[in-house]
C-alpha cells in the first residue's frame, strides 16, 4: 500500500513529476523543432528541385517536345517515386506555357495537351500530406518566362517520419518515464529509509531500549533526530518511572482521587474511587461528578465551592455522596485546581477520603458525651432530688406511723408518700438512663416475673387491647435487677398500647431462649463487646402503627417523644437498662405494620430454682446503736425518726470527720454505721477508710442518691456490709439494717 | 543538399537517356571501325543486348567489324550513313527509298518478319476511344515516331491523303515521339489519341510490356510495306558487301545466328532489288506532290 502522506512517497512523485514534465516538454519541443525542420528541409528541397527542374526542361518547353517533356517528367516520377525512402515522391506534375497552356501532366486523359490550367494561387501550398509547388521556367537565354512547373509532392514520408519520430520520442519519453520513475523511487528509499529508520526508532520511544543507528548510513538531520529520539527515550522512560510511582500511589491510596477536565468532566480515578462510590472508571470517566451528587448539599455549597477553586485556591469540605447502589457515604474532601503551563485552570483534581465511620463513631462519641452528660447531670439531680425524697417521704412515713389510718390526714400522707415514689421512680429512670441507677442483680425467671406482673401490667394496658402471653415455662435464669427488669416490661407494654392508641389491638409478649451470632448483636442495640452466646429474650409485639425508619433512628436518643405527653426518656432509659444487663434489643418495625421489640439477656452462669431464693425477713425491730453520718440536715434528721422508730439508739454525726470523732469516742456502743457518701469535709469513702482503719470489724452501711453500682465503684478492696439507695422507707431501711446486722463480718 | 545533388544527378541521366545517341561528331572523319547504326526502327536502342549481340554475329561472319551505334533520327542516320558510307545500317523503308534517290546507300537484306519481308502501319489507340479510322480523330493529337516513318507517318499520311485529309491540318497536334515505342507510350498513357506504329515494333513491345496491351487496341493496320531493310553506305567493298549478305541471308541457318534472329523476333533476312521498295516510293511521292 502506497502512503501518500509520506513525505518520501511525495518528495519522489514530485521528482518523478518534475523528471518526467522535463523529459516530456523536451520531448515535445523536440517533436516540434524535428516536425519545422522536416517541413523546412521539404519545402527548401522542394523548392530547389522544382527551379533545377524548370532549368532541365526549359528546352523541351521553349521548343513545345511534348513528348520529350512528358517522358522526361514521367521517368523523373517514376525514378524519384521509386526512392522515395525519406523523401518527397511527385504525386502529379504539370508543365504550361506562358499562358498556362498545358505542354504536359501526368494525367494528359483529364488535362490533355494545349488545355488552359488555372495556376495554383501561391507558390507554395502546403497541407497535410503535399505540397504543391509552381515554379516558372525561364527562356534559357533571356530568362524571361515561358512557363510554369507545377509538381504536387508527396510529404507523406514526413508524416511517415514524424510517426516515426512521434513513435522513437513516445519510446524515448516512456524510457525517460521509466528512469524517472526508478530515480524517484531509489530517491524515495534513499529518504524514505533514513525516515523509516527514525519512525522505528520514535515508535520504541519510550520503551528504554533505544540503540543508536550505525551513523554512516543516515544523513546528519537524522542522526540528530535519532540522538534526540534516544535523549527523549531516557528522558520518557525516566519520567515514566516516576509517573508509575506516583500512579501507584495514588491507585493504591485509600483516599478516593478523580481528576477532572476544566468543565468538570471525569477524566480519572483511582481504584479507592470505584470502590467507595460503586463507579467503575468506564462508568465514571466522561460523567460528571455528579453522578455521585446526593443532594445532601445546598446549590450554595456548591456555588461557594466552584467559586473557590476556579479562583485558583483549594476547597476543604465534607461531602455527602450517594453510592452506585444508593448508599450514602461521608467524604472530607479537598478539590483543587491545577495549571497549565500558561497558568490557564487546566482542570481539577478532588481527594476524598471516606469518614462515614469515622463519622458515625464520633456521632456516637457525641452522643455519648451527650448520654454522659446527661447522666452526671441525671445523677446530680438524682442525688440530691433523693435526698429531698428521703426526707419527704420519711417525714411522711413517720407521720403515718403517728396517725391512724383514719385520720383524715393519713390519706395526705399516704398521697405524699405515693407522689414521692413516683418521684422516686423518675429518678430512677434518670439513673438507668445514664447507667447509674440502682443495681441489685439477681437470679429471675422472667417468665415469672411477667406472670407476677400481670395486675402491673393490666393496668398500664388499655381495656380494649387484647393481651396474648407466650411465655416459656422451662426459661434459664438470668442475672438482673428486678426493678430494672420490671422497668423494661412496663416500658415495653406502655409503648406498646401507647402505639395501638384508642382503638383495638393485639400486644403479644413472649419470652424464649436462642442462641445470638456475632452477626444477630452486630445488627441489634448493644454493647459492641457483647459477646455471642445463650439470651433469654423477652418479645413484645403490638399491631399498632409502627414506626418508620427515621423515627427508629431517633427513638434512641435522650428526649425524643413521638407522645405528645412523653418525657423521651424511656426508650433511652431502657436500652441503658438492657446496656448494663450485657443484652441487646432488636426493633421490627414499620409504618402501620406493628412493632415488635424483642430484648435479650444474656443466660446466668449459675442457675437456681425458685425455690432457692428467699426473701429476707425484715426485722422490724433492732435495739443496737447506729451512727449516722450525713451532711444534709433534713436526710439526717428524717433518717434518724426512721431509726429511733426503729427502735435504734442514734448517734448523729453532721460530716465525715465528725463521724470519725464520734466513733472514736463511742466505738465499743456502736453496732453499725449508717454512712453518706457524698459529703464536703470528709466524703463517705474517706471516711470509711479511716473507720476501717480504726475498727476493721466495722459494719457499715452506705447511703447515697447514686446507684449501689455507681457508689460501690470507688471502693477497692474493703466494701462496705450494706447499700441503701436515697430515698428508701422506713421498710427498705429496716431490711437493710436487718440483712446488714445478721452477717458475720465484713466482705 | 545531398539530396539536391542527387536529384541533379538524375536529371543529368534522365537528360543524357533522353538525347540521341550519336556518332555523328565523330563521324566526321571515317575511323575504322565501321558502325552498325540503328534507329527507331528496332526496340530499345543503346545498350540493347540483342542488337549488340547481331553486331558481333555479322561481324565475326561477315569479317566485317562494326561497332553498333544507334541514332535519334532516320535522318540522322541517313545522314549518318552519307558520311560514313563504308557503314552499314538498319533503316526504315522511307528514308531508304530516299537515300535511293541521292544514291548514298544500297540495300544488303530484307528481314522476314512471319516468314515474309513485309510489315505494316498499325494504327492504334486506347481502348476506350470509340473512333475505328484514322480519319476520326479530327482534332485529336496524332503521335508519331518521326517523320520520315514510313509506318509511323508517311503511311498514315498516305491513307489521310487518299481520304482527302491532310494529315497535318486534320489533327489538333502532331506529336513527336522520336520512337515507335514512344507513340504507343503516349497513345497508352493518353499523351496523344492516336498513332501508327511498325507492326514489328509493336508486337515485340506487347510482348515486353503485356499490361500495356489492354490499354491499346489496333484500329487499323496499312500495307503492307516493305520491311525495313539492312542497307550500306555507297563506298563500301562490294566484296565486303558480299560476305555481309551471304552471312545475313544465311544467319537463320546459324546456330547462334538463329538464336539472335529469335530475340529480334525475325526469321531470316532475304535478297530483294531495290525496286521491292517501290509502294514506299510512290507513297512518297504522292505525298511530295501535295
Amino acid at each position: 500500500m502506497i502512503q501518500w502522506r509520506s513525505i518520501a512517497t511525495q518528495f519522489g512523485l514530485i521528482l518523478f513529476l518534475i523528471l518526467a514534465g522535463a523529459t516530456a516538454t523536451f520531448s515535445l519541443y523536440a517533436y516540434q523543432q524535428s516536425t519545422q525542420k522536416l517541413l523546412t528541409q521539404a519545402k527548401n528541397e522542394i523548392s530547389e528541385e522544382n527551379l533545377l527542374l524548370s532549368y532541365a526542361i526549359s528546352d523541351h518547353v521553349l521548343y513545345q517536345r511534348y513528348f520529350k517533356l512528358w517522358d522526361f517528367m514521367e521517368q523523373l516520377t517514376e525514378q524519384k517515386n521509386q526512392n522515395i525512402h525519406k523523401s518527397h515522391s511527385i504525386i502529379s506534375f504539370a508543365v504550361t506555357d506562358a499562358n498556362r497552356h498545358i505542354l504536359a501532366h501526368n494525367n494528359p486523359v483529364q488535362h490533355p495537351l494545349l488545355s488552359e490550367l488555372p495556376l495554383p494561387p501561391k507558390e507554395l501550398i502546403i497541407d497535410k500530406q503535399s505540397i504543391t509547388s509552381t515554379t516558372p521556367i525561364q527562356h534559357p537565354d533571356n530568362h524571361k518566362n515561358i512557363g510554369w512547373l507545377i509538381v504536387v509532392h508527396d510529404i507523406s514520408y514526413i508524416q511517415e517520419e514524424i510517426n516515426s519520430l512521434r513513435q522513437n520520442i513516445s519510446i524515448g519519453l516512456i524510457i525517460a518515464l521509466i528512469l524517472s520513475l526508478l530515480i524517484a523511487i531509489t530517491v524515495q528509499y534513499w529518504i524514505s529509509r533514513p525516515l523509516t529508520q527514525i519512525i522505528r526508532l520514535a515508535r520504541q520511544v519510550g520503551q528504554g531500549n533505544l540503540k543508536n543507528i550505525p551513523q554512516q548510513i543516515l544523513p546528519y538531520e537524522i542522526e540528530m533526530l535519532s540522538e534526540s529520539l534516544i535523549e527523549a527515550d531516557h528522558a520518557i522512560v525516566s519520567s515514566r518511572r516516576e509517573i508509575e510511582k506516583i500512579k501507584k500511589v495514588i491507585e493504591q491510596a485509600d483516599e478516593a482521587i478523580i481528576i477532572t477536565d476544566v468543565a468538570g468532566i471525569v477524566e480519572y480515578v483511582n481504584p479507592a474511587f470505584e470502590r467507595l462510590s460503586g463507579y467503575s472508571k468506564e462508568e465514571s470517566i466522561g460523567q460528571p461528578p455528579s453522578i455521585i451528587k446526593s443532594g445532601k448539599q445546598s446549590d450554595k455549597f456548591y456555588k461557594q465551592l466552584w467559586s473557590n477553586i476556579l479562583s485558583g485556591q483549594t476547597y476543604y469540605a465534607d461531602f455527602i455522596n450517594r453510592r452506585k447502589d444508593g448508599e450514602l457515604y461521608t467524604v472530607a474532601q479537598t478539590i483543587f485546581p491545577f495549571f497549565n503551563e500558561s497558568g490557564e485552570i487546566e482542570g481539577f483534581a478532588g481527594l476524598q477520603r471516606d469518614i462515614t465511620q469515622s463519622k458515625k463513631i464520633a456521632d456516637k462519641l457525641q452522643h455519648a458525651d451527650r448520654v454522659e452528660s446527661l447522666g452526671v447531670l441525671a445523677g446530680g439531680i438524682a442525688h440530691d432530688f433523693n435526698n429531698i425524697l428521703t426526707s419527704i417521704m420519711g417525714n411522711a412515713s413517720l407521720a403515718k406511723m403517728q396517725v391512724e389510718s383514719s385520720h383524715p390526714v393519713f390519706e395526705h400522707l399516704d398521697s405524699i408518700e405515693s407522689a414521692s415514689l413516683s418521684a422516686a421512680d423518675l429518678c430512677r429512670q434518670m439513673l438507668a438512663y445514664s447507667g447509674k441507677g440502682q443495681f441489685v442483680i439477681r437470679a429471675i425467671n422472667i417468665s415469672r416475673k411477667i406472670e407476677k406482673m400481670g395486675q402491673l401490667i393490666n393496668i398500664s394496658v388499655s381495656k380494649i387491647i387484647t393481651l396474648k402471653y407466650q411465655l416459656t415455662d422451662e426459661l434459664p435464669l438470668i442475672e438482673a435487677d428486678v426493678a430494672q427488669v420490671q422497668q423494661v416490661i412496663l416500658n415495653l407494654l406502655t409503648n406498646a398500647s401507647e402505639a395501638i392508641g384508642e382503638e383495638s389491638g393485639i400486644i403479644s409478649v413472649s419470652t424464649g431462649i436462642m442462641e445470638a451470632s456475632n452477626e444477630y448483636l452486630k445488627s441489634s442495640y448493644c454493647e459492641p463487646n457483647i459477646q455471642a452466646g445463650r439470651f433469654v429474650f423477652l418479645e413484645v409485639s403490638d399491631t399498632g402503627c409502627g414506626m418508620t425508619a427515621e423515627v427508629q433512628k431517633k427513638i434512641f436518643d435522650s428526649f425524643f417523644t413521638t407522645k405528645f405527653t412523653g418525657r423521651g426518656l424511656g426508650m433511652s432509659a431502657m436500652l441503658g437498662i438492657i446496656n448494663a444487663h450485657k443484652g441487646a434489643m432488636r426493633i421490627y418495625s414499620k409504618p402501620n405494620s406493628g412493632t415488635t421489640i424483642r430484648v435479650l439477656f444474656p443466660v446466668a452462669e449459675k442457675q437456681q430454682t425458685d425455690s432457692l431464693q428467699k426473701e429476707l425477713n425484715i426485722e422490724t425491730q433492732n435495739h443496737g446503736t447506729i451512727l449516722l453520718i450525713d451532711d444534709e440536715n433534713n436526710v439526717r434528721e428524717i433518717t434518724a425518726a426512721m431509726l429511733e422508730q426503729m427502735g435504734a439508739d442514734v448517734i448523729k454525726a453532721v460530716g465525715g470527720e465528725n463521724g470519725i470523732h464520734l466513733y472514736q469516742q463511742y466505738q465499743h456502743d456502736i453496732d453499725l454505721v449508717l454512712l453518706d457518701l457524698t459529703m464536703p469535709d470528709m466524703n463517705g469513702h474517706d471516711c470509711f477508710r479511716e473507720l476501717q482503719r480504726i475498727n476493721p470489724n466495722v459494719k457499715v452501711i452506705i447511703t447515697s442518691g447514686y446507684s449501689e453500682q455507681e457508689s460501690m465503684q470507688r471502693f477497692d478492696g474493703k466494701y462496705p456490709n450494706g447499700f441503701i439507695q436515697k430515698p428508701f422507707t422506713p421498710e427498705q431501711l429496716i431490711k437493710t439494717f436487718s440483712k446488714v446486722i445478721s452477717s458475720p463480718t465484713n466482705v | 543538399m545531398l539530396h539536391a545533388l542527387s536529384f541533379l544527378v538524375s536529371l543529368v541521366m534522365i537528360t543524357l537517356a533522353s538525347c540521341p545517341t550519336s556518332t555523328y561528331a565523330a563521324s566526321e572523319v571515317q575511323q575504322e571501325p565501321c558502325s552498325f547504326a540503328f534507329s527507331g526502327v528496332v526496340l530499345n536502342r543503346g545498350g540493347n543486348p540483342t542488337l549488340t549481340a547481331f553486331n558481333n554475329w555479322l561481324s565475326q561472319h561477315s569479317q566485317y567489324p562494326t561497332n553498333p551505334s544507334y541514332h535519334e533520327s532516320y535522318q540522322a542516320l541517313s545522314d549518318y550513313l552519307s558520311h560514313h558510307s563504308t557503314c552499314i545500317a538498319w533503316t526504315c523503308s522511307a528514308p531508304f527509298v530516299k537515300a535511293l534517290q541521292n544514291n548514298s546507300e544500297q540495300l544488303v537484306a530484307v528481314p522476314l518478319l512471319h516468314g515474309q519481308p513485309l510489315y505494316y502501319s498499325l494504327t492504334i489507340t486506347r481502348t476506350n476511344r470509340t473512333e475505328t479510322h484514322l480519319a476520326d480523330f479530327n482534332n485529336a493529337i496524332l503521335a508519331y515516331s518521326d517523320s520520315l516513318s514510313n509506318s509511323g507517318f508517311i503511311a498514315p499520311a498516305y491513307a489521310l491523303k487518299k481520304q482527302q485529309i491532310d494529315i497535318k491540318t486534320h489533327f489538333r497536334l502532331l506529336m513527336h515521339t522520336g520512337l515507335h515505342q514512344d507513340t504507343i507510350r503516349a497513345v497508352a498513357a493518353g499523351l496523344a489519341d492516336v498513332g501508327n506504329v511498325d507492326s514489328y515494333i509493336y508486337e515485340e513491345f506487347i510482348k515486353q510490356h503485356p499490361d500495356i496491351a489492354s490499354k491499346l487496341k489496333v484500329i487499323d493496320r496499312l500495307g503492307p510495306y516493305p520491311f525495313t531493310p539492312i542497307v550500306a553506305g555507297k563506298n563500301i567493298a562490294p566484296e565486303t558487301l558480299l560476305r555481309i549478305k551471304q552471312a545475313l541471308l544465311g544467319m537463320h541457318k546459324d546456330r547462334q545466328g538463329k538464336v539472335i534472329l529469335n530475340q529480334l523476333g525475325l526469321d531470316g533476312f532475304v535478297e530483294r532489288p531495290e525496286s521491292f521498295y517501290e509502294p514506299v516510293a510512290h507513297m512518297l511521292n504522292e505525298l511530295d506532290s501535295q
